[in-house]
């Protein structure tokens, strides 16, 4: 019975159209994703190794410590994980390397990667969109005519009359679409695992689940949609809209409601304000920038006020000024990125396109919450530089004393501490509610 | 003839309510794109005024301070906004809209919108070009799938075909039906589109010509949308199949194809990385002259020069100041070396458009896309042109700030002090974007390979139905 | 009026029809009578050049309907056995619309006449044809064909599934017009109506015309006699 429940299924021109489309594109999102690994790895091992030829290059040129550190970059470098393939995120626009001198911070934590933006327009086709957009739409194709087809082409008496539960012929002309798309699913999954050496770990499985879960949530809705026995077009017309709904309107009207309801016009300012500080400084009396570094940093007190000129010491409180007294505005911005996050999150949670691929990108830390860790280690890390070269400066230490083989690039990791259980539970319980719904209906209907 | 089958097409898709239910939503979301952008236009132009007028009041009222020092000091200079980016806001989200410019450094736009914005920002903006070119022809498929599958199912087509009518007449009676409510949605879009950008203030100069030729695009767009719809229905059988398929080429082409274009360009001509790109400007840098540092090699090699042509001994006799002249000199070298590297990347990324345009002919999206946004200037070239800009006002004002140190103080003179005179006659940054003339230009490959796709599918069309069977 | 000569049909080496040849002159009534498959639609196809035939000609008006398509056309009406018209057009409209399509154009009134000409009651002719009977619908097909003028009806299986009035209503329709001249090709199963409103009869089996008669030659019990014995 399955087995010509399968074959009839098969034979669909249809069917395999959308699945060898789907095939296509599914190994085309995981050789781009191999694709955006290598160009990583290559970024990283470039920035080993200029860390290197440019510390080399510069102790040999300068003799002042505080003019080479004016040039020196150190690296702080979230390196991508592998599964980061899957799902890019935001790893394109944001840089997974942090190049900084010692100098003001601000502005620094802003560059981004070279790229053309047409191609951040289109956006990446990794499988995480690969899931989230196509699957749901051969699901749709898959189902939409499960009940309406058979009542369509009058076999549905037939099979009224021959069948002693119709539900339990429906559950099994489904149960051959679920298993067939799962294989879908699966095979690209597995051919993902072995293009780009995913290593098996909590992050692979809780992906995978997610995957599943997101399919399945698909099956359920277009199984209710089924449910209320209305005629193929309906259903299709129904379905796709409901596509169109949840996986583009929805999205790019959430994230507008909160652009706009969090705008962040701070960044511009905050740049242009600290220009402002940072210049007045150089015609100040050194001795009012002095006395705020000090208040920062009691234990340099004992290095003074400069009397002449131009004086490293001075030089180098005017630029923590510049992040000191900016920090105001950094701070509000950044809570402003961080209330924009939360309240897409929020609202995610009954989207499921939109929840599921915030999921996929907190599992392959491609998110931008990952992105702010990144830049507040940025910050420790810039700190901690900081108050390991300003003794040195301002005892104006020879070149040579200091060892700098040993700054090589630093690695970190931006750790995302997702609950999988907790996240899942949203589609699990609408996933659930459809189906039983969808039950609900036919049973109802099988009654009368 | 035609206008018969089209007013009863017409009848038809009116009295269905498919096609009430999807203007009303069409109509809503071009609706609420048009209020995004309005709130986008207010809080951006809010910003950009006071950030612009700061800008430049800061400038004029820095007092007096060494012209090195100004230079330092720098400014920034504001992508001008257009009307037109409030249809189609381009790559603006991504590149940023503002170049902050000093003294021996070439940067990039910053603060680009996309890096503040969560993944959701990938799902698409709710921006009128949204609707317009990603939106509308799922709007056509879904009124046109079945306009012959449906009179094939029901036999009417027989009918038709007893009655003695041509099929391509049907067939143009079918596309006026299906182009007369594309018609009645962007018709007014058109004129509210034109009252809204005509009575914004300081946002540009609006061009009625640029919305026509914008709108002249989408109707070519949307033209081969129906010839493909049509195309569609009239091969297959089922109503059923013609829709998925047709679903399948609108996925392909309006969401996979640019993703896929981009992975070709990206792999046939990767970028540099940040990394890279700077090291190799420091690196050349460091080879030549630095103005900052008169023992550099290459410094003592000018200062012989100029000593030698000026037959004086020593820098202090020199008619002029030679910090300022040597300063200029280095400035002119790292220009130098910014105008190669750019050079470069901008080989890169005309080889990778050059990518795009040859996909666009698999995709009717990728010409109208690029289109759009070289109508509506917020294409990459656009950037690019603009960019450029702002580096020539860089040169020019360091150059000046340096001229005049060098010709207003003394050798080792660092508390010369300029004042307003100086800074006032730095004109404002002034940026005149490209003509329009020069923007079709610049787009000619874009603009035949929509057309070809117009003629092709139209030949297409022509071909299918012709061949088409009754039974 | 109508004519067939040597006209066949051959489908990827199966003869759906095999060589024919049978006139229909002006107000005949040409019923083909045979069991499903036996060629009477494939026949009313090739007339309709929605087939193209495999050899011989079908003639309309003496013109090959292969070499004049639209002009053959223009003599014609069709109704095949379930007539379809637009469901969200009044019968009114789907009057108009297939008309206009055959380039007839007329006043309303006159659209309205033919409607009630071929029997539809008035309170229905502005009413969407979704809630139209099959009957219904076939007399928007006869007021189709009044509107067109049509020399040439090509009738498939009109009456299956009417019930005894509607069927009798119809064939009083065809009685009328062939009074007025009209040429009648019908393929239909029922011989009581065949034998009544035809004035020929043509009985195929397997893509072979067996028998032709006039209907004034036979009454209904050898009729059916001779049908019973051809299919068997």
């Amino acid at each position: 019975m399955y087995v010509l429940i399968a074959k009839q299924f098969i034979r669909s021109k249809v069917v395999q159209l959308s699945l060898l489309l789907l095939l296509a594109l599914g190994i085309m999102s995981v050789l781009i994703g191999k694709q955006f690994l290598q160009k990583q790895e290559r970024t990283l091992a470039n920035v080993t190794q200029h860390q290197q030829a440019h510390i080399a290059r510069n102790v040999e040129l300068h003799r002042e410590i505080g003019l080479l550190l004016y040039y020196l970059r150190f690296t702080l470098i979230d390196k991508p994980d592998r599964i980061a393939g899957l799902s890019i995120g935001q790893r394109d626009v944001n840089p997974s390397v942090q190049s900084v001198t010692i100098r003001t911070l601000e502005a620094q934590l802003h560059d981004t990667d070279l790229n053309n933006p047409s191609n951040l327009q289109s956006g990446n086709l990794d499988l995480g969109f690969v899931i989230i957009y196509l699957f749901p739409l051969v699901v749709i194709a898959f189902l939409f005519n499960l009940l309406s087809e058979e009542k369509e082409a009058g076999t549905w008496r037939l099979i009224a009359v021959q069948s002693n539960s119709t539900l339990r012929f429906l559950w099994m002309k489904l149960s051959v679409r679920i298993l067939l798309t799962y294989c879908m699913l699966g095979g690209i999954l597995l051919l993902a695992y072995l293009i780009l050496s995913l290593p098996v770990n909590r992050q692979l499985i809780a992906f995978i689940l997610v995957a599943i879960l997101y399919t399945t949530f698909w099956f359920a809705f277009c199984f209710w949609v089924v449910s209320f026995q209305r005629n193929s077009s309906f259903n299709a017309l129904t379905l796709l809209s409901a596509w169109l709904i949840l996986a583009v309107l929805l999205p790019a009207s959430v994230n507008n409601y909160v652009a706009n309801l969090y705008p962040v016009p701070e960044s511009l300012a905050a740049m242009v304000k600290q220009r402002e500080r940072y210049h007045e400084k150089w015609d100040m009396d050194k001795k009012i920038t002095m006395d705020k570094f000090y208040t920062h940093y009691p234990q340099f007190k004992k290095y003074g006020v400069p009397q002449e000129t131009f004086n490293w010491t001075w030089y180098y409180a005017m630029q923590q000024m510049g992040d000191d007294e900016s920090l105001k505005e950094r701070m509000a911005m950044r809570a402003k990125i961080k209330q924009r996050e939360n309240a897409s999150r929020w609202l995610a949670t009954v989207i499921p396109t939109m929840h599921t691929q915030l999921l996929f990108n907190d599992i392959a830390r491609t998110s931008l919450s990952s992105h702010l860790q990144l830049l507040d280690q940025t910050i420790e890390f810039h700190e901690r530089l900081r108050l390991y070269f300003y003794p040195k400066i301002f005892e104006n230490a020879p070149v040579k004393s200091e060892d700098w083989k040993k700054f090589k690039p630093e690695y970190t990791r931006a750790e995302n501490n997702i609950n999988i259980t907790f996240a899942l539970l949203p589609l699990f319980l609408l996933t659930f509610g459809l189906a039983s719904w969808g039950v609900f209906n036919f049973r109802k209907t099988n009654d009368a | 003839m035609i206008f018969k089958i089209a007013r009863k097409e017409l009848t038809e898709i009116v009295r269905e309510g498919r096609f009430r239910i999807t203007a009303i939503t069409l109509f809503a979301l071009l609706l609420a794109a048009l209020f995004v952008s309005k709130s986008y236009y207010t809080s951006v132009n809010a910003q950009h005024s006071e950030a612009k007028k700061n800008v430049r009041s800061e400038w004029m009222e820095q007092g007096q301070k060494n012209p090195h020092s100004a230079a330092h000091y720098g400014t920034y200079a504001f992508k001008p906004k257009y009307p037109l980016s409030l249809i189609d806001n381009g790559v603006d989200k991504y590149t940023g809209v503002s170049i902050y410019l000093e003294a021996h450094k070439r940067n990039e736009a910053q603060y680009a919108a996309a890096q503040d914005q969560t993944a959701l920002s990938r799902f698409g903006d709710l921006t009128p070009d949204f609707v317009l070119i990603f939106i509308v022809p799922l709007f056509i498929i879904l009124i046109g799938f079945n306009a012959f599958t449906r009179e094939r199912e029901s036999g009417t087509l027989r009918l038709l075909k007893s009655q003695g009518v041509s099929t391509w007449k049907l067939t143009m009676g079918k596309w006026l039906g299906l182009f007369l409510p594309v018609l009645f949605i962007a018709i007014p879009v058109y004129v509210l589109a034109a009252l809204f950008l005509a009575n914004i203030k300081d946002y540009g100069q609006f061009s009625l010509w640029a919305l026509t030729l914008l709108f002249g695009v989408y109707l070519i767009y949307y033209a081969v949308f129906i010839n493909i719809t049509l195309f569609v229905s009239s091969l297959f059988k089922k109503s059923n199949v013609a829709f998925v398929t047709l679903l399948g080429i609108w996925m392909v082409s309006c969401l996979a194809m640019p993703k896929i274009s981009t992975a070709i360009a990206d792999k046939l001509y990767p970028y540099p990385t940040q990394v890279e790109f700077e090291e190799q400007i420091a690196v050349d840098k460091k080879k030549g002259l630095d103005g900052h540092n008169p023992w550099n090699t290459e410094a003592k090699k000018l200062e012989e020069e100029t000593l030698k042509k000026y037959g004086v001994d020593s820098v202090q006799q020199l008619p002029f100041n030679w910090d300022g002249f040597l300063m200029q000199e280095g400035e002119k070298h790292t220009a130098d070396i910014y105008f190669k590297h750019y050079q470069l990347l901008k080989d890169t990324y005309v080889n990778q458009t050059n990518v795009y345009r040859s996909t666009a002919a698999l995709s009717p999206f990728l010409p109208t896309r690029f289109l759009s946004m070289a109508i509506c200037r917020t294409d990459y070239t656009s950037h690019w042109d603009f960019a450029n800009a702002a580096e020539n006002y860089r040169i020019e004002l360091v150059g000046k700030m340096n001229g005049d140190m060098a010709a207003n103080s003394k050798y080792g003179d660092w508390d010369y002090l300029a004042d307003d005179k100086l800074w006032s006659s730095v004109p404002d940054f002034q940026y005149e974007p490209a003509s329009y003339t020069t923007v079709i230009r610049q787009n000619t490959s874009n603009l035949i390979t929509l057309l070809a796709w117009l003629l092709l599918s139209f030949a297409a069309l022509y071909g299918a139905v012709t061949k088409m069977k009754t039974i | 009026m109508l004519e067939a000569k040597q006209l066949s049909k051959t489908y990827q080496g199966k003869e759906a029809l095999k060589p024919t040849s049978f006139t229909v002159n002006k107000g005949d009534i040409f019923c083909l009578l045979g069991a499903n498959g036996a060629g009477k639609t494939t026949t009313i196809n090739l007339f309709l050049n929605f087939i193209q035939p495999s050899r011989g000609q079908a003639l309309i008006g003496e013109k090959d309907v292969v070499k004049e398509p639209i002009e053959t056309k223009k003599l014609l009406t069709y109704i095949p056995e379930n007539l379809m018209l637009y469901p969200n057009l009044s019968g009114l409209e789907n009057l108009e619309y297939f008309s206009g399509l055959a380039n007839k154009k007329y006043p309303k009134e006159e659209f309205l006449k033919f409607l009630a000409e071929a029997g539809l009651q008035a309170d229905a002719h502005d009413k969407r044809i979704s809630t139209y009977s099959k009957g219904m619908r076939q007399k928007v097909g006869i007021a189709l064909a009044l509107a067109k003028d049509a020399q040439v009806l090509l009738l498939d299986e009109p009456t299956s599934g009417l019930d005894p009035k509607a069927s009798n209503e119809f064939s009083e329709l065809l009685t009328k017009l062939s009074k007025k001249g009209v040429a009648t090709l019908m393929a239909t199963h029922d011989l009581f109506r065949a034998k009544e409103t035809g004035t020929h009869i043509g009985m195929m089996r397997e893509g072979n015309l067996v028998e032709q008669l006039t209907t004034d030659q036979i009454n209904h019990t050898d009729l059916e006699k001779l049908y019973l014995k051809h299919m068997n």
